[in-house]
């Protein structure tokens, strides 16, 4: 009876072990998933706070590699 | 934004072969050492132009030249590349432990985001490559003359990009692994590109103009990623530039009547030039003096401010760091050597390459006019270059004289270029002290540079072989190269550079810590040379004599010559001597003592009286 409890008593806990494995695994996915978009959804902010530094620091205005390169027919 | 017309890339190749085939001093050495064909290259893009995209073009033009590997002898790309700059907010370099290269973090720039990427991270990998094979093959695309040269440029390349003279980055992001103590961490940056404004006083490296233009030796790339440094990482740096061009503003003050003020006890009037300060190493207090750059209009004030800030640290010894110095006005490095040392200086030959194109513009202008008599006899000699003769008469290289009389050790890296190599090389064959290199070879740039716009104002009109270039396109070439004096007379310096006494690898708390091993190194080789100390004062009385008062140190005999003539020789007990100068002829201008010990010469003083 004991032996059969606690085979039962396993069971349920690799059971329990492999929901808590999933449950972590989809957090983490989430949360990428939520890093991702913030760097997608946002990146014109970033990029005009980092625009307006540069300013600051006497670089003048500057473009970013990717929009210079569309503009003169590079890329 | 308008793009080159056929007829324009055609220009441009035509251009290139005209300044490679009949200019370019160092193509039969390029052919040898490299064994590169750049003149069959243009031909064949010449051939080819057609369905070539304007990339393609210019990726062409750009390898053509760098694989000539001569950071003089470059294609400048026209408008909107030739004043643009790609950089990442970030500087990388290199350290050793033991054999093992590392590559670190040392200056983050306020446009960073990342709040664990900052100074003293380790950059383990770069888009997911091996950080040191990024290196290399972003090296293998630069144009440096030796491997430590290439492999330099490289490590700059990766985080600054002149779009005038480099191919631009592949990627438009990259993404960054390093270490951070223990963990792990990546980040991910954007190239950005902008126009840099170049600093007060200095020559405009693409493009010089004045009396300046035609005594350059210049690693231009190098120049523009020196200033872009400078406004990325050390907006403190633009302020003292700012402050002093202020100073000079008010009351339009001159360089002489600026350096009473005491702002200029710890600034240079010329801070794009110079910083100092003293060092504290196990072997004593040393003075320091970095040179940045000799790319000043104004040769003779480079050197007189040397004079004034080195007559403000210690005198038992300089450390002299011209690392990453680019080079610049070839007469300011030179006519700088005198300074240190009591010797004459003997100036480098500069050399043109026989053809009739070099024949014809020696021809034309008075300034390069002594070349012209060996030119013409190639016909005869068969010589492959010209007689070589020094850019002004030795006089010039020796019209100040010794003011530094303590011991001195130049520290030099694979950044080290033309001018500064000019010097280098200057300083090791008149004996003046020890080289101790970071690596064990400086770049290796031997020549004095024009760019096209000048060579077109040599020989100007419809007939000229330099015709106008389209949209701001440019070249710059290699015209006359440089054989060094000495021990190593003839020796060109282009491709085989300068190697260093000793080398001191540069270590994590050089980088970080503001060079403190480096400094320990070079003060124990200060340490183990001999001091020598000549101060004089001279007092004028009447009746055509002078009291003359000379404090030595390690010094026997005093050799006294009056306007270049021997006068007489005294011997030293003491540290000190005064003796009465008589019956000075009127019209005695220079007086001059020569210290000896055991027979050698070891200082050297002028006085104008």
């Amino acid at each position: 009876m004991n032996k059969k409890k606690t085979s039962a008593a396993r069971k349920r806990g690799s059971s329990l072990k492999r929901s808590i494995k999933k449950s972590i695994a989809m957090k983490k996915a989430a949360s990428t998933k939520l890093f991702t978009s913030v760097e997608f959804a946002f990146p014109k902010t970033r990029q005009e706070k980092a625009r307006a530094t540069a300013v600051e620091l006497n670089l003048g205005q500057t473009q970013s590699l990717r929009d210079l390169l569309k503009s003169t027919g590079w890329s | 934004m308008s793009r080159l017309t056929s007829g324009e890339r055609q220009q441009i190749v035509d251009q290139a072969l005209v300044l490679i085939e009949q200019l370019y001093v160092h193509l039969p050495l390029k052919r040898a050492m490299h064994a590169v064909d750049p003149i069959q290259r243009l031909r064949l893009l010449k051939h080819r132009l057609k369905g070539m995209s304007e990339r393609a073009f210019h990726n062409e033009m750009i390898s053509i030249f760098t694989r000539l590997r001569d950071l003089h002898t470059n294609y400048v790309l026209p408008e909107p590349f030739r004043h643009l700059v790609a950089f990442l907010p970030f500087r990388v370099q290199e350290f050793f432990q033991g054999s093992r290269c590392h590559y670190i973090v040392t200056l983050v720039s306020p446009l960073v985001n990342d709040p664990y990427f900052k100074p003293g991270v380790i950059v383990t990998h770069w888009n997911g490559a091996p950080i040191s094979r990024v290196i290399e093959v972003i090296a293998d695309r630069e144009a440096g003359s030796n491997a430590e040269a290439r492999h330099a440029c490289g490590l700059e390349a990766l985080t600054i990009r002149p779009m005038s003279m480099s191919m631009p980055p592949d990627e438009e992001w990259v993404v960054v692994n390093y270490r951070d103590g223990r963990k792990k961490r990546e980040s991910r940056f954007e190239w950005e590109v902008f126009t840099p404004d170049a600093a007060t006083g200095t020559l405009d490296p693409l493009s010089a103009t004045g009396a300046s233009a035609h005594v350059l030796g210049l690693d231009a790339k190098a120049e523009v990623e020196r200033r872009v440094r400078k406004l990325l990482f050390a907006p403190e740096a633009i302020d003292v530039e700012r402050t002093v061009a202020k100073k000079y503003k008010q009351a339009s003050r001159t360089a002489k009547t600026l350096a009473s003020d005491d702002y200029f006890s710890t600034h240079s009037i010329m801070p794009d030039v110079f910083s100092f300060h003293p060092v504290d190493t196990p072997n004593g207090t040393f003075a320091y003096i970095r040179i940045q750059t000799f790319n000043v209009e104004d040769d003779e004030g480079l050197v007189h401010e040397f004079i004034r800030i080195a007559g403000l640290l210690p005198q038992n010894g300089l450390i002299l760091d011209v690392r990453g110095n680019g080079g610049g006005n070839i007469l300011a490095g030179e006519r700088l050597l005198q300074v240190l040392t009591p010797r004459k200086i003997d100036p480098e030959r500069l050399h043109f390459i026989n053809t009739p194109l070099t024949l014809k513009l020696c021809e034309k202008n008075d300034f390069i006019g002594q070349w012209k008599e060996s030119i013409a006899q190639a016909v005869e000699t068969g010589s492959t270059f010209s007689q070589g003769f020094p850019l002004l008469p030795q006089e010039k290289y020796n019209d100040i004289g010794q003011t530094y009389h303590g011991p001195v050790v130049l520290v030099t890296d694979a950044l080290c270029y033309s001018t500064t190599d000019i010097f280098t090389a200057g300083f090791q064959d008149h004996e003046i002290g020890k080289i101790l290199g970071t690596v064990k070879n400086t770049g290796a740039g031997g020549a004095n540079v024009w760019d096209h716009e000048l060579l077109s104002q040599c020989l100007p009109g419809p007939n000229s072989p330099f015709q106008a270039l389209p949209k701001g396109a440019s070249f710059r070439v290699a015209i006359r190269r440089t054989t060094r004096v000495g021990a190593h007379s003839g020796v060109p310096i282009e491709d085989l550079g300068i190697a260093p006494d000793e080398i001191h690898r540069v270590t994590k708390d050089d980088v970080l810590n503001g060079n403190v091993d480096l400094f320990k190194h070079a003060g124990k080789i200060l340490a183990s040379l001999p001091v020598y100390s000549l101060l004089v004062e001279v007092q004028k009385v009447k009746g055509g004599s002078a009291n003359v008062t000379a404090k030595t140190r390690n010094i026997e005999r005093l050799d006294i010559l009056l306007n270049e003539r021997p006068r007489e020789s005294r011997d030293i007990s003491s540290g000190s001597i005064r003796f009465k100068l008589t019956g000075l002829p009127r019209g005695a201008k220079l007086l001059e003592l020569r210290g000896f010990q055991k027979g050698e010469l070891a200082a050297c003083k002028r006085i104008n009286l």
